[in-house]
């Protein structure tokens, strides 16, 4: 069997309108040195430097699989497999998304279509928001901590803007929510092109969670700026019974897909010399298991979930049931 | 997955191949005429043929393909039109009639700013394009007349029955079924997100993939709807067989098959093919026998006999990255393929062959 050409990289750009994303979209095109083909759902006052863009309608279907979050994106999934047939032309997939378009069907179109997922993947979310009104928008409205949840990189923009206190503000909330994100400050969209490419956020080899320290259980509230949304994370030290996890995980999302709107994990299961590695949007789940535990590695689980009403799932009984006895 | 040392591909004695350097994207046969035509990844249509008939013996298959420049990006589908001709739509918002043997492409449709990813052509000669949410439909029965369908939701495949007087259109929900007879369009609503179609022979049974792994298939004269679920992939190169109602599926490692016949078809499903551990991403039954050409994802295309695992039949070793395209000529003398990764080629089967499959 001959090599599998590289699956094509795509970075998806979310963010309210006015927040920057199409700054920060023809910033990378300047800079990367990559030749992008560029999806955009909604044209807003700035031109796009790009020499292929292709503007699309965004159409978010529903999957007729008893999951009423599964859903992808029939828009991308055509222009995708169209710009699919002029490989070799462009590195990469820049999709510009509209301003409160949910980040979830995008990524479900690459991972619930067999053509599309075979020759491309995502490769991160990339989150704009305006450091000013961020605060207001994730207390004001569902979308924004949606796409804050989806993120694998937030960027910070117009920073130079903000006050201090508020950016701080920013960052700490941001942080808290979605403790797996990278965190960029920029001024006009202008941060360095590599922190947002490559992130191979979707790849379980790369999966990283924040080192969990001695905290054991930890669940980020839904505070006065969320909007509802909560983080809870997760660290256990004795293994994970195999059997018991799998079926607690499946049934998790399969019942309770609709409000977890992100799930990652790095499992220790008894017996199991390999990490095993999770990680789901909503109900659509990868797993795997990913390279040995090194020698003298803390063979602890870390889990973080991030979604809606967490609270009623009982996370942590789930978990601490998993666990094989003392 | 590579073929016996005892027997060559079938390619290697009776065919020949081109490595094209760009995504072979589809590929059609004229409906007469003998010549095959490859639309590419880089706007162009490859023009091969017409086969060299031999007096008993198999064709011959000429070394030449003649490269049409047609659209400006990439060639998106392709259709033999119903008078020799070729049909081909691209990302340049163009629907172009390609004409062998003089290789000029004519105009026919501009959609500026459009794709034109879904192109069809029926046997009296309708012709239909689509792009998003909307399908054009041209042709000597409308005279000047160009109709504009605007349809629910995006329109993922379209298909002609057989007599050429019917077009289904595939979408999210349902399938739409326009008829030249009385112009309208009727809904054959079932949940889903239909992603491609096949018709039977005699335009009795309409099929559609389905996004959910699955297949659905309509008896369009009780409007009965049949569903086979659990499919294990997406269903790729659906087809029904030349005669009969045996509906076939790839997509999963091996072909799927329910005879729409039988009482309970989805009771009877069957399997055929090469037991191997890549999908069937192609697949294309002979016009007339009961064979299937198979092609894998690895590249690998075999002939198949539904009813025994082991009649298979090596076309093509693996190499060369999935079977993207894969048709037989009208007359099934031939065979043609391509790959995405920009291989394309021409095979001369002949019927002893297909007799042989059977015996195999």
């Amino acid at each position: 069997m001959s090599a599998a050409p590289e699956r094509l990289p795509v970075t998806v750009l979310t963010g309210f309108l006015g927040a920057g994303k199409t700054t920060l979209l023809n910033h990378l095109l300047r800079t990367s040195g990559r030749r992008y083909a560029v999806i955009v759902n909604e044209y807003g006052e700035i031109g796009i430097d790009g020499e292929l863009v292709v503007g699309a309608e965004e159409e978010v279907l529903e999957l007729n699989n008893g999951c009423i979050c599964c859903k992808v994106r029939g828009d991308l999934i055509r222009v995708v497999g169209g710009l699919l047939k002029r490989r070799g032309r462009f590195d990469g997939i820049l999709i510009e998304t509209t301003g409160l378009a949910d980040p979830a069907p995008v990524v479900q179109s690459f991972m619930a279509d067999d053509e599309i997922r075979q020759s491309a993947r995502v490769d991160g979310v990339v989150c704009v928001v305006d450091a000013r009104h961020f605060l207001a928008s994730l207390a004001r409205t569902r979308e924004a901590g949606v796409q804050l949840a989806h993120a694998s990189c937030v960027v910070v923009n117009k920073a130079e803007l903000a006050e201090a206190d508020t950016l701080a503000a920013v960052e700490a909330e941001i942080a808290r929510l979605n403790p797996g994100a990278s965190l960029l400050r920029s001024v006009g969209g202008a941060v360095p092109a590599a922190q947002l490419l490559d992130q191979g956020a979707f790849e379980l080899p790369r999966l990283a969670l924040p080192a969990g320290g001695e905290r054991y259980y930890r669940a980020v509230a839904p505070g006065r700026h969320s909007a509802g949304l909560e983080c809870v994370s997760v660290v256990l030290q004795r293994p994970l019974e195999r059997q018991r996890f799998l079926g607690w995980l499946q049934r998790l999302v399969a019942e309770c897909g609709d409000r977890l709107l992100r799930s990652k994990g790095i499992v220790a299961l008894a017996g199991a010399e390999r990490r095993f590695v999770f990680q789901g949007v909503h109900m659509m789940m990868d797993s795997d298991f990913d390279r040995p535990w090194h020698s003298g590695e803390a063979r602890d689980s870390r889990l973080v979930f991030i979604g809606h009403d967490l609270a009623g799932l009982a996370l942590q009984a789930g978990l601490d049931a998993c666990q094989v006895a003392a | 997955m590579n073929a016996p040392a005892a027997m060559p591909p079938l390619l290697e004695l009776l065919g020949e191949r081109w490595r094209l350097e760009v995504p072979v994207v589809a590929l059609a046969w004229a409906r007469r005429g003998g010549r095959v035509a490859f639309a590419l990844g880089d706007g162009a249509v490859a023009l091969g043929g017409p086969l060299q008939p031999r007096g008993g013996r198999p064709p011959a298959v000429p070394r030449e393909l003649q490269r049409v420049p047609a659209h400006e990006g990439a060639c998106l589908a392709l259709a033999a039109g119903a008078d020799g001709c070729f049909l081909s739509g691209g990302d340049d918002g163009r629907l172009l009639r390609i004409l062998p043997p003089r290789a000029y492409a004519e105009e026919l449709a501009r959609h500026p700013g459009e794709w034109l990813d879904r192109v069809a052509a029926g046997a009296r000669g309708l012709r239909a394009c689509a792009s998003g949410k909307r399908v054009w439909l041209q042709g000597p029965e409308l005279e000047d007349e160009v109709i504009e369908l605007a349809l629910p939701s995006g329109v993922t495949a379209l298909a002609f029955d057989p007599a050429g007087g019917r077009l289904a259109i595939a979408g999210h929900g349902g399938v739409s079924l326009w008829s030249a007879a009385d112009r309208s369009l009727r809904r054959l609503d079932a949940p889903g997100y239909h992603r491609s179609l096949a018709w039977s022979a005699d335009g009795r049974f309409l099929a559609s993939g389905l996004q959910e792994n699955a297949v659905g298939c309509w008896r369009l004269g009780d409007g009965r709807h049949f569903l086979f679920e659990g499919h294990a992939g997406q269903p790729r190169g659906l087809a029904f067989a030349a005669r009969g109602h045996l509906l076939a599926a790839g997509g999963g490692p091996m072909v799927a098959g329910w005879d729409l016949d039988q009482r309970r078809p989805a009771a009877g499903r069957i399997e055929f093919g090469y037991p191997s551990r890549v999908p069937v991403t192609a697949l294309a039954w002979h016009p007339v026998r009961a064979v299937a050409a198979v092609g894998y994802h690895n590249g690998a295309v075999l002939l198949c006999r539904p009813g025994g695992q082991h009649s298979s039949l090596f076309v093509k070793g693996s190499g060369g990255g999935p079977v993207d395209a894969l048709a037989w000529a009208p007359d099934g003398g031939a065979l043609a393929l391509g790959t995405q990764q920009g291989e394309a080629a021409v095979v001369a089967v002949p019927a002893e062959i297909l007799t042989m499959a059977r015996a195999a």
